[in-house]
């Protein structure tokens, strides 16, 4: 029980992670709860192996994107099998503000949404401002292919924001 | 658009989310008490079935077998026998697969963990190509000496040849239906085909992984 409490409040503080990183790998509301719902609970069947040798935020990227990864090449076939919540386990209350950003915003998602699984997982770790080193870690890939691909991607990013006329 | 204008949208939106977002414990509770979806569950449905079967067919092959030890041919001791054999093989191959299904864990990095599931979603490829193996086998079972001798046109003209044939099949099979080929057009379309969309769909990221894991000029 007291583990269990440990792992809610764990949970609690990285909840941000499991919705983007379900957010850029499914489209549908209802595949973004399905997956979140796995996500959580493969984190909760890792909890009791986590040995602190990484940090939470690290092990919670690890399991979400492999997750992801794997959830999105079995998408059609989960739809049947999903749980029926009426409720979900992370509840987000959408308060879209309307503002100059939001084109942007969903320029950058929409861009996100297009790349495959494994750039998804290196832009989504880059936007979040983790370094070289750490992103290595949790792909396994080293640094220097992390910078580089890093570089194609933002090159593309800044080629297709400059095609919608967003210089900033 | 420049780079820390996009990390600062990013960031805008975390921002949103962070304050859109209720963990909803009540029903995490509840979740974390129930028992987990079994995870992998489709891989471990497959390997189950084999054995069930597999285990069933060792079972009626071994019976008949024995049974029918003193009146029986030689050719069909042998034939029952490698049968037996290599289902009992294949048996133990999905058993091994259930125990590395069992071991799989999600926290290693990105690279190794999809690749071992990759190797698990291909690896029902090897105990198929074992399978092959015993193709001759069922064309073998019912030959005798008596009907080399009685009728030995049908024999030698039709019966040899099918069963070589069968043995070509089947060792070519074993020896190619491996991961090495995905790139080949009967490969694609072997594997294309019902329950097997699943490995096609684990060497598309097979190839993906080997080309965001190669070192970039």
């Amino acid at each position: 029980m007291q583990n269990e409490e440990k792992f809610l409040d764990v949970l609690n503080s990285h909840k941000a992670i499991l919705y983007k990183v379900a957010n850029a790998y499914v489209s549908s509301s209802h595949d973004r709860n399905d997956l979140i719902q796995e996500i959580i609970e493969q984190l909760w069947k890792s909890f009791e192996n986590y040995n602190g040798q990484y940090r939470y935020s690290t092990w919670i990227y690890r399991i979400a994107l492999n997750v992801s990864i794997s959830f999105n090449r079995k998408e059609k076939s989960r739809k049947v099998i999903s749980m029926p919540f009426t409720e979900t386990l992370i509840q987000f209350a959408d308060a879209k503000v309307q503002d100059e950003r939001e084109h942007d915003l969903q320029t950058l998602e929409h861009f996100i949404s297009q790349l495959k699984s494994f750039d998804k997982a290196l832009i989504l770790l880059y936007l979040e401002e983790k370094s070289s080193s750490e992103m290595a870690e949790i792909l396994g890939i080293s640094e220097t292919n992390v910078t580089t691909r890093i570089s194609r991607i933002k090159n593309a990013l800044r080629q297709k924001f400059i095609r919608l006329g967003v210089s900033g | 658009m420049e780079d820390m204008e996009i990390i600062s949208l990013w960031k805008a939106q975390n921002a949103r989310i962070d304050q859109s977002l209720t963990l909803n414990r009540k029903l995490l509770h509840e979740t974390l008490q129930q028992k987990a979806r079994i995870s992998l569950k489709g891989l471990r449905t497959i390997r189950w079935t084999g054995i069930i079967l597999g285990i069933g067919w060792c079972i009626g092959i071994a019976t008949l077998l024995l049974s029918s030890w003193p009146v029986t041919s030689v050719v069909f001791k042998i034939s029952l026998g490698i049968n037996f054999f290599v289902t009992a093989i294949a048996v133990g191959l999905y058993i091994y697969h259930l125990v590395l299904i069992h071991g799989f864990d999600n926290s290693q990095n990105i690279v190794t963990a999809q690749q071992k599931l990759s190797e698990l979603k291909v690896s029902n490829l090897k105990t198929l190509g074992v399978l092959w193996i015993q193709l001759p086998v069922f064309s073998t079972w019912y030959m005798s000496v008596e009907w080399m001798q009685q009728s030995p046109l049908s024999f030698w003209g039709i019966q040899v040849p099918i069963v070589l044939l069968q043995t070509l099949a089947g060792l070519w099979l074993y020896r190619n239906l491996n991961i090495r080929n995905h790139d080949k057009k009967w490969f694609r379309w072997f594997v294309s085909k019902g329950e097997f969309a699943r490995i096609e769909k684990a060497l598309e990221i097979t190839k993906e992984m080997e080309e965001f894991a190669k070192v970039s000029q």
